[in-house]
């Protein structure tokens, strides 16, 4: 779970699947939520972030609402996704 | 099919489903019981009610306790806490089914919708008399309200008149439009309900939510937007519902053909498009498929009239489904939709492209007027020109900026950053979080024609324009020296055409990096006289990592020279002075 490589790689991904401007991977706070508030990201960054996610590491969401909460809320909770799902 | 005004008037089996979530079936008894319950709540309390649901089933018994209690259900075009601070402020109170703490008006009244049963008797409701009201654009002291009567939604009928006949009488039908916008309104909770064909009561976020969901035993039916069935498409498992998912719908913007094709080569069946708009309800139909018109032109639905107007080459609707516009001779409503588009002698058409400036994200609405008129009252913009980008899938909008004298401060001392999360803020309280700009530019005049006007074309070649400096990722500042961590953008412009194949940062670009930083270290306007020394040692290549360093020769106002390195890890890349005029 901290893994600093992993987690700069997500930053990474999240800044360039997203095409977010003016903020580099490095400025994403690991623990911070990604969505409303801490980053801002909303409903069409989750879809395309969950792709991206997809075609890097090859997890799929599931089909849980509370569970893929839990799973984007932060740079910290998609790392533990990612290293239990590859 | 009856008219939803009697739906309350003809008993079903008691037991018959009408809605299943997570937590199991709702039947008709419970639906009506609550209905009752909830209506007697309603009654002498208020005329005007604001419709707050998570949940469809708690969504549908609200809406028909309204009725039934003679009163209006406002249905809020999202849930950002402004809309629906202001929309709770003209309501008498609010039907909310999510208890979470953040109360918009606590001390007004706010009732559960399924807290109530009552032993339920029939009743008819008044088809004509309005009891929604649903609202179009973004904050609610712009958008337009559309009221909407019981006859105005029987539209339903003829849905499944045309679409019925290919479903099973018990079809579950699973979506994720929100049931506060028509096309949820209609497709998730109204037409199902009439039909009899129990729907899904709880919200789905995600398109693989749905895949499990579909997958459970029995025939379906699926009315969703196009980017979740673009999403659905990506995963394999649509295949697997062949035979079973009976019909695909897709509202809320244009479908991909390539999602289109890809839906009906799972399935079997082309998805069927439907156009329409909240003031008219459904209007026309369609289905891409693989083997027909790569561009088919759309159907109207039953009663609908279609024509273009010959001055503005727009098309005007006017159905007994239109609840705003101007009042035909028999006695139904025309409206104007804004969308320009041709008409066949068959009767079916062509969409052209809207004829304003009202664009669709995420299925959302957005008057791109409305959002430039609120950026421009924010005392740092001077003016503001939005335009909506298409980068690959959804659009989103990216925003123009010209800024006020105190907004250039703020640039000059926090950076874009600031500047875009500042107005960024500004405008949350109003508009759906996808609706925001994404892209901020900021210029020191609109791109204008002769005549004034802002193309569309020139707007987004500046929003299009990429990054003209390097990505700075660290910054500290020294006594009289500044050390920036920088990476070079892949994308960055002045890579354009300098070596195609072996891509480097030419010198003068790096050259305009010093300069900045020699600005931000000097905090004044600079005025280069020479630059001497100049050494240019390695190359720099997008992607990589380097540290500048500036540093003056003196006190910062009296500094006339400016000595610069940059270097990567792999050494010192370039070096040199700068002379500037002392302030």
């Amino acid at each position: 779970m901290t893994d600093p490589t992993l987690a700069l790689e997500i930053k990474k991904l999240i800044v360039e699947a997203l095409a977010l401007e003016d903020i580099a991977p490095e400025e994403i706070e690991t623990s911070a939520p990604l969505f409303v508030e801490g980053l801002g990201l909303d409903s069409i960054d989750a879809l395309e972030l969950a792709m991206a996610l997809e075609e890097k590491y090859g997890v799929t969401v599931g089909d849980d609402p509370d569970e893929n909460q839990k799973i984007f809320f932060s740079v910290e909770s998609l790392m533990g996704f990612v290293q239990k799902g590859s | 099919m009856r008219s939803l005004a009697e739906l309350l008037t003809h008993p079903r089996a008691d037991d018959a489903p009408v809605a299943f979530g997570r937590d199991g079936v709702h039947t008709w008894v419970d639906f009506t019981e609550r209905v009752e319950g909830l209506s007697r709540q309603l009654a002498g309390r208020g005329a005007a009610w604001l419709v707050d649901c998570t949940d469809s089933f708690a969504f549908a018994v609200a809406l028909f306790a309204i009725a039934r209690a003679g009163a209006v259900g406002w249905l809020p075009p999202n849930r950002q806490p402004g809309t629906l601070r202001d929309l709770a402020a003209a309501c008498d109170g609010t039907l909310r089914d999510d208890p979470s703490p953040e109360q918009v008006q606590p001390n007004r009244l706010v009732l559960d919708p399924l807290a109530f049963r009552a032993p339920a008797s029939a009743a008819a409701l008044d088809p004509r008399a309005t009891v929604l009201r649903l609202f179009t654009s973004g904050t609610a002291g712009q958008a337009k309200e559309i009221p909407k009567a019981w006859c105005h939604l029987d539209e339903v009928a003829e849905l499944e008149r045309r679409f019925g006949g290919a479903l099973a009488g018990d079809a579950r039908v699973f979506s994720t439009a929100p049931h506060q916008h028509l096309y949820g309104l209609l497709f998730r909770v109204l037409w199902p309900l009439a039909a009899g064909r129990p729907f899904q009561a709880d919200p789905l976020l995600h398109a693989e939510e749905l895949l499990p969901r579909l997958a459970e035993p029995g025939a379906s039916v699926l009315a969703a937007t196009p980017a979740h069935l673009r999403r659905l498409t990506q995963r394999g498992e649509l295949a697997d519902l062949r035979g079973r998912l009976q019909a695909v719908f897709s509202s809320g913007g244009p479908l991909p053909a390539e999602t289109a094709h890809a839906i009906e080569s799972a399935l079997g069946l082309a998805p069927v498009e439907v156009f329409g708009s909240t003031e008219t309800g459904g209007v026309a139909t369609r289905r891409q498929t693989r083997s027909g018109d790569p561009s088919p032109a759309w159907e109207t639905l039953g009663p609908v009239d279609v024509r273009v107007d010959p001055a503005s080459g727009c098309l005007r609707v006017a159905s007994p489904f239109v609840s705003v516009g101007t009042e035909q001779p028999d006695g139904t409503l025309e409206l104007d939709m804004g969308d320009r588009a041709e008409l066949h002698a068959d009767g079916r058409f062509q969409l052209l492209g809207r004829a304003d400036r009202l664009v669709k994200i995420g299925e959302k609405r957005l008057a791109l007027p409305d959002m430039e008129s609120q950026l421009q009252i924010h005392p740092i913009v001077s003016e503001a020109a939005l335009v909506d980008v298409d980068r690959g899938g959804d659009a989103r909008v990216a925003a123009v900026l010209v800024l006020s004298a105190e907004g250039r401060k703020l640039l000059a001392r926090d950076g874009r950053r600031a500047v875009a999360a500042a107005l960024a803020e500004h405008l949350a309280p109003n508009w759906d979080r996808v609706l925001l700009p994404r892209v901020w530019r900021i210029v020191d005049s609109l791109p204008r024609d002769e005549r004034g006007k802002l193309p569309r074309s020139a707007l987004l070649a500046v929003a299009g324009e990429r990054p003209r400096g390097p990505r700075i990722l660290a910054e500290q500042r020294g006594e009289a020296s500044l050390r920036r961590e920088l990476e070079v953008p892949d994308d960055l412009a002045q890579l354009e055409g300098h070596f195609p194949e072996h891509p480097v940062v030419p010198g003068v670009a790096q050259l305009g990096w010093v300069l900045d930083a020699a600005r931000v270290l000097l905090g004044r306007p600079l005025r280069p006289r020479a630059v001497e020394v100049l050494k240019f040692k390695a190359a720099l290549r997008p992607g990589q990592r380097a540290v500048l360093e500036v540093r003056a020769d003196a006190e910062l106002a009296e500094a006339s020279r400016v000595r610069f390195t940059l270097a990567t890890s792999d050494g010192e890349v370039a070096s040199g002075r700068i002379d500037v005029d002392p302030s």
